[in-house]
């Protein structure tokens, strides 16, 4: 007559869960105590390290910048050798800002991350993101501005 | 079409209605006599009348399984262990109730001496009588703190490292139109009066933040995350007045 019959065939085990399925779900089991679980509290050190990188980022895109324009002006006077005077004016333009773009998209990730209790992925995130800024500031100031980095 | 369809038909009545034996006629579509039909209240009656009582065996039955799942559990040590912590309402105050669950986790495993880290809150241990919600002192004075942090930084900048950065602007400045390259510019003068000062105000705003995260969470370690911004101003300052 009904297609549906949970009080005739399949009997819930605990009542509460009426669905008729065989779902075996208790909510009194034992609490898990001992261990320390992750993603309980925010890490203010991670809550820092984001913003911190998102500045830096802001900074060094800047002065890489501002680089570029230096070099082209003392290559212009003629008192500068260095690879930035044979340089397209498009690569000492497009580097400074990927390293704005490839910085505040990894600070803005690793942020969102810490601010979900996800440390380890912040971390990861962060860690990988200034290693990134590294390598490009790095390689911008000395082979393309000829420079020692500061 | 003269006529009406009817008025060709034989004038005999309509067939009579079957009569059964109570003299009264019965309408056609009923059944006919001795054939017992149980009507849709009848026929539903299995399921609506009879489900009751299995369904309440089987309800009870699942009620006392819980009832003694339930005293296993209340009497097992890891229910009083978790009472102990979280008292009677665990519930109410989560983040705290994790924050102290955090600090007796991390007692134990941590020496004394990282004890002080969170000096300024003296929060309830585990052994905090259960009937009673666990709750934590605020951080005193964490806020006044950041917020002195941020203006210190900006004041900082403004006041102190702005003369430097002026004063190695004019330097370069003449130094470039004399003639000179890139020692002109990246030279240790901008690295301690320029740059550093400049770091350090990024840094002590990000430690302010970091103070104020753990403000939050009325974690004590927010104020040696202020302090570690003061000591980084002041050891900008200190460097770029040296150089």
């Amino acid at each position: 007559m009904s297609i549906f019959d949970p009080y005739d065939r399949s009997q819930p085990v605990t009542p509460g869960l009426n669905t008729g399925s065989q779902t075996q779900v208790s909510t009194l089991d034992a609490v898990p105590t001992g261990e320390l679980r992750a993603g309980r509290y925010r890490s203010g050190a991670l809550s820092a390290l984001a913003p911190l990188l998102g500045y830096l980022t802001l900074l060094v895109s800047l002065l890489a910048g501002t680089g570029s324009l230096a070099a082209t002006e003392l290559c212009r006077r003629g008192r500068v050798s260095a690879p930035a005077c044979e340089a397209e004016p498009t690569q000492l333009v497009l580097v400074p800002l990927a390293m704005l773009v490839v910085g505040l998209v990894a600070a803005t990730i690793g942020g969102s991350l810490a601010k979900r209790r996800k440390a380890a992925s912040a971390l990861v995130v962060l860690a990988g993101g200034a290693l990134a800024m590294w390598a490009l500031v790095s390689w911008f100031t000395g082979s393309v501005l000829g420079l020692p980095l500061f | 079409m003269s006529e009406p369809w009817w008025a060709g038909a034989s004038a005999a009545p309509p067939p009579a209605a079957p009569n059964d034996g109570a003299g009264a006629p019965r309408a056609p579509w009923m059944p006919p006599p001795g054939v017992e039909v149980r009507g849709q209240s009848q026929q539903l009656g299995q399921y609506v009348g009879g489900a009751e009582a299995p369904a309440r065996e089987a309800v009870a039955a699942a009620t006392r399984q819980l009832q003694d799942r339930l005293q296993q559990v209340q009497a097992s040590p890891q229910w009083q262990q978790y009472q102990q912590r979280h008292g009677d309402q665990p519930w109410q105050g989560s983040s705290q109730a994790a924050t102290q669950s955090q600090r007796t986790q991390g007692t134990p495993r941590r020496p004394p001496a990282g004890a002080p880290a969170q000096a300024g809150v003296t929060g309830p241990t585990g052994a905090a009588s259960p009937a009673q919600q666990p709750t934590e002192p605020w951080v005193v004075g964490l806020g006044v703190l950041g917020f002195f942090l941020v203006v210190g930084a900006i004041a900082f900048i403004a006041f102190v490292a702005s003369g430097w950065i002026g004063q190695w602007g004019l330097a370069s400045d003449e130094c470039v139109r004399g003639g000179g390259a890139w020692e002109c510019l990246v030279n240790p003068g901008l690295r301690t009066q320029v740059l550093l000062p400049v770091v350090a105000m990024f840094a002590a705003f990000a430690l302010a933040r970091a103070a104020g995260v753990e403000r939050k969470q009325r974690r004590g370690i927010g104020y040696l995350y202020a302090l570690v911004g003061y000591a980084v101003l002041g050891l900008a300052w200190v460097v770029g007045a040296g150089s």
